[in-house]
């Protein structure tokens, strides 16, 4: 709904078109009338499971509201275009704020209102000409408020009125850069309102956050509400199954946390309620005032915010919406060729970010992204730079991952050992692959891929004996400290604790840390190395197949070694990821490897812009981290997910970040020669093709003897 | 300038009993003609006549079914129809432009002169091994293929274009850089598939000037398929006809000009309908310029 009523903004341009009710209301509820008969089939009628046999359960209050929304987003849409934006705009406020405040009957529903209200609201302003800067900062700091509002109606957590906060501060500045408010501001003080208005707001900010340090004893809190705040006798490894994670035991009795558990916890209080006769805990940061991770979040928080808006005001011409995406380029060409100083930051940032969010949750989340990171830039390799589509990807990380699990499980072999072997091994099958399939082209070559990644899982899943079958292969040993300590509560193997070893501690964290720090380096070793090849001859070379292959047949280029050297490349990359998976998840079964995880890896390659880098990057934060965030949504995310690949290949068809840097380049920044001539071999002028071939000056050339001299003068 | 007599010159490259069939298809019929090196030789025809064929055999994307393609480089012999196609490019030597220009469109044009040196910097980065780690000889090797590429980009008037991607060039700059681009392959023998197709008068003028000054300054043959007569009577040394896949005249442009076979393959016998007027026009055109040159 929010993309169509998107694509109809462009349409809705012709204010001032004559107003007819009838036509507004008939077009409504022909929409409506459309939405019902989709709802009804998507949503109203499922079919359940009940005690062996299976009904259908009816949501009809769903269909309602949803049908309703449609009909009111239609109507405001068809309003706006008939010249009559402010009522909608007033309408569209209304149904943001009760979708944020009331409960609806689902999530999802809520999302919709929310959602298409605020892309009404923007038709709607747009219409009435408010800058694009204003509206950005309003929609901005009004979704977080209601955001916040709609957290805080559950639970009261500091970052709830952090957030409560920031959506005031930006909401404040959007209003005050209104050029209305700016010239108010300008004729009263001299200055325009929206500098006061960050100011005054900046002002707020501090005096409320040194109020929370000062007096906030959250213990105090939690009981006034009546429930008990407990210590947690904590267990060694949290057990996740999938719902809720045990975390210890009170009284004996155990204790489960929801999966997520939130940021800054302890892990020994929690505030304890009863449900349905099990313990569940809600953990808690307890104690007087707040952690230093809170503050450092309201400081990034409120940096960003001030500095994003006053960006956006001083920058407000290039703003501007991306009708026929030359902005979009423009910004992706800009994102990069400054690559150079956003993969530093993105990289410091990265190894910050566990003393940043010191908790389990997002780390783990963090390492699944970085191994799709890796994943993808080990495709990137043969999909973007070779251009060949490879759909069965998922075979070398398969294969990687075995390799591991088989001699980390038979032979002992430490992980160490066994990493450069799995990519070894993986690199093997991709010669072995490569073979075969590389006198294909296009879809043929993608076909087979695809059928060489099911074959090497139909493999894994009747191979009993070796791989296990279905059983998969379970207890794979965890990497040890680089063969200097274990990370268990006690060592083994004859290895220290790691706590032990550094002083510290014990702390089930170091783990999931060292972990996420082990998946960093390998996937930057594999950004750095497909960097570097890019720009060596083989690398170039990649790039001319995916241009033009029969020209490089011309040229002596041999396309059979080539493809093949991407083949191993790329393989070799994916079976390091493969066995870091292994050892990370230490059970792997050939569930793991279905034709859906290649996908998902393309998908990453292909929405990031084939063959960029950071493109990979930010499409994996998209695809990975946002459906992990979202997944209390549950299969709503997955609609989601599809609406956004939709709408990328529709706006962006060549990814999110299609901009090729030249490997090399002949003239620097200031139009000189980049790179040194190589004068070594000859006077400064005698053309190069003479010089190094010294057999092409065949006696009995005349001629050539003559000629030579001319060709040199420049 | 007087070109090099061809019946003097060193013969480059021998192609004897040439035949190509696609089942039941004769493309070329028992041809054989010698090329000279620093020589034009021309290879006309009417269309269909397996023009290009030959030159796909030469270069190896397809494989002759009779006959032999022998190449003299450096004291060697090359036999091309026994070599695979990347190898003829490498070892014998044989560079050649597309009919339908083929450049790395995506590419800068920097970057297409330095694919065409691979070879010889696959070797220099110790293939990829000393690159990887940024070894001094490799890096040498690479400021050395960029000379080259100078001094192409130069010769061919693209040195400001450097790092335009090659796509974005105007149609006339496209075909020359392709040919720039074959010679940093620094072939033996230059293979050009219309070069001067969709070009205007002047550009057409600069690349007869281009062609001509790489037969005389660098010690290679050029063998040339071209409609447009004005080139071939101007710049050629030596003209092969063809027509309907069998060689019908071998001989210099004025002696081909006055051939009564070419005459009939180009003009057609009486039966068939009068001749196309643009192929009269080009005929005479190319007598013409030829004469004033």
């Amino acid at each position: 709904m929010a993309q169509d009523t998107v694509a109809m903004q462009g349409a809705g341009q012709a204010a001032g078109r004559r107003f007819d009710p009838a036509a507004v209301l008939k077009e409504s509820l022909l929409a409506a009338f459309v939405a019902f008969t989709l709802f009804i089939t998507m949503v109203g009628l499922r079919i359940v499971e009940v005690q062996g046999g299976q009904a259908i359960a009816t949501r009809f209050v769903d269909v309602a509201v949803a049908v309703v929304l449609v009909f009111f987003g239609r109507m405001g849409m068809a309003l706006t275009r008939a010249g009559f934006p402010l009522p909608v705009l007033i309408g569209a406020g209304v149904v943001a704020a009760i979708g944020t405040l009331v409960p609806l009957p689902s999530t999802v529903l809520q999302i919709i209102a929310v959602f298409g209200a605020i892309v009404l609201a923007f038709g709607a302003a747009k219409a009435m000409n408010v800058p694009m800067t204003v509206l950005i900062s309003v929609a901005f700091g009004a979704v977080i408020l209601g955001l916040a509002l709609h957290v805080l109606s559950v639970t009261s957590g500091l970052l709830e009125i952090a957030m409560l906060w920031y959506g005031g501060l930006a909401l404040a500045i959007g209003l005050t850069t209104h050029p209305r408010a700016v010239a108010v501001g300008r004729q009263a003080f001299g200055v325009p309102l929206w500098v006061l208005g960050v100011l005054a707001a900046a002002a707020v900010l501090l005096g409320g956050l040194l109020y929370i340090l000062a007096a906030t004893d959250r213990t105090v809190l939690v009981e006034a509400r009546g429930e008990r705040i407990v210590t947690v006798q904590p267990i060694d490894e949290p057990l996740f199954d999938g719902e809720s994670a045990v975390l210890g035991t009170v009284d004996g009795q155990t204790v489960t946390v929801p999966v997520v558990v939130p940021r800054y916890y302890d892990g020994e209080t929690a505030r304890v309620y009863d449900m349905a006769g099990e313990l569940r805990a809600v953990p808690i940061v307890a104690g007087r005032g707040v952690d230093s991770g809170v503050v450092a979040l309201f400081a990034l928080f409120y940096l960003y915010v001030t500095v994003a808006v006053v960006l956006a005001y001083r920058y407000r011409d290039m703003v501007r919406p991306a009708r026929d995406g030359r902005t979009a380029d423009r910004v992706a060409a800009r994102i990069t060729e400054s690559s150079r100083y956003i993969g530093p930051i993105g990289v410091l940032f990265a190894i910050a970010l566990p003393f940043i969010f010191p908790d389990r949750s997002t780390i783990d989340l963090a390492t699944l992204v970085l191994t799709y990171i890796m994943l993808g830039w080990g495709l990137n390799i043969i999909v973007g730079l070779a251009g060949l589509l490879d759909l069965g990807y998922v075979a070398f990380y398969a294969v990687g991952a075995y390799s591991y699990a088989l001699l980390a499980v038979h032979f002992e072999w430490s992980f160490w050992v066994c990493l450069p072997l799995a990519g070894v091994f993986a690199a093997s099958a991709g010669l072995l692959l490569g073979f075969p399939v590389l006198r294909l082209r296009g879809d043929y070559f993608a076909i087979v891929t695809l059928g060489f990644g099911e074959i090497i899982r139909i493999i894994l899943l009747n191979w009993y004996q070796v791989t296990g079958g279905p059983d998969g292969i379970s207890q794979i040993p965890r990497p040890s400290f680089f063969g200097l300590a274990t990370f268990g509560r006690t060592g083994e193997d004859g290895l220290p604790p790691f706590h032990e070893l550094f002083g510290l501690e014990y702390d089930s964290f170091y783990r999931v840390a060292f972990l996420y720090y082990l998946i960093l380096a390998l996937a930057l070793i594999v950004n750095f190395t497909s960097l570097r090849v890019r720009k060596l001859p083989i690398g170039r070379a990649w790039e001319a197949i995916r241009e033009d292959d029969i020209a490089c047949q011309s040229l002596g280029i041999n396309r059979r070694n080539v493809k093949l050297a991407a083949f191993c490349f790329s393989a070799m990359f994916g079976g390091i990821a493969g066995s870091f998976f292994a050892t990370r998840q230490t059970f792997i079964s050939p569930e793991s490897f279905t034709f859906i995880e290649s996908a998902i890896i393309l998908a990453i390659v292909v929405l990031g812009g084939m063959g960029s880098q950071t493109g990979v990057v930010l499409a994996a934060i998209l695809l990975i981290g946002l459906p992990e965030i979202f997944r209390e949504l549950e299969q709503y995310r997955m609609l989601a997910f599809g609406v956004a690949m939709v709408s990328i290949m529709i706006w962006r068809p060549r990814g999110l970040l299609a901009h090729r840097m030249p490997s090399v380049t002949y003239y620097d920044r200031n139009g000189r020669r980049a790179t040194r001539p190589e004068r070594d071999v000859a006077p400064p002028a005698e053309p190069q093709p003479e010089a190094d071939a010294p057999t092409r000056a065949s006696p009995g050339g005349p001629a050539h003897g003559a000629t030579a001299g001319e060709a040199a003068t420049p | 300038m007087s070109p090099p007599d061809p019946a003097t010159a060193p013969g480059l490259l021998e192609v004897e009993h040439l035949t190509m069939r696609f089942g039941g298809l004769v493309a070329i019929d028992d041809v054989s003609f010698t090329a000279a090196n620093r020589a034009i030789t021309a290879i006309i025809g009417p269309n269909g006549a397996g023009k290009t064929t030959v030159f796909n055999c030469l270069t190896g994307f397809y494989k002759p079914t009779q006959g032999r393609l022998a190449l003299h480089r450096d004291g060697r012999d090359y036999l091309l129809e026994r070599m695979e196609g990347h190898l003829i490019a490498h070892r014998a030597g044989v560079a050649r432009t597309f009919q339908n220009v083929r450049l790395f469109q995506g590419m800068s044009v920097l970057e297409n002169l330095l694919v065409a040196q691979h070879n010889a910097l696959m070797v220099a980065s110790g293939f990829s091994v000393f690159g990887l780690f940024g070894l001094p000889v490799y890096k040498t090797a690479e400021r050395r293929a960029i000379d080259l590429a100078e001094y192409w980009l130069d010769r061919v008037g693209l040195l400001t274009r450097a790092d335009w991607d090659a796509g974005n060039l105007p149609y006339g700059d496209q075909r020359r850089l392709e040919i720039a681009r074959a010679m940093c392959t620094r072939p033996a023998l230059l293979c050009l598939d219309e070069p001067a197709a969709g070009l205007n008068p002047r550009e057409t003028g600069e690349l007869n000037q281009l062609i001509l000054d790489i037969r005389d300054q660098h010690n290679i043959g050029i063998l040339l398929i071209e409609h447009d007569m004005s080139v071939v009577m101007k710049i050629s040394d030596h003209v092969v006809v063809l027509d309907y896949g069998r060689k019908i005249a071998d001989a210099s442009p004025e002696e081909v000009r006055n051939d009564p076979a070419v005459i009939r393959a180009y003009l057609g016998e009486e039966e068939d309908e009068e001749l196309p007027p643009e192929v009269a026009v080009d005929l005479a055109a190319g007598a013409a310029g030829a004469k004033g040159g």
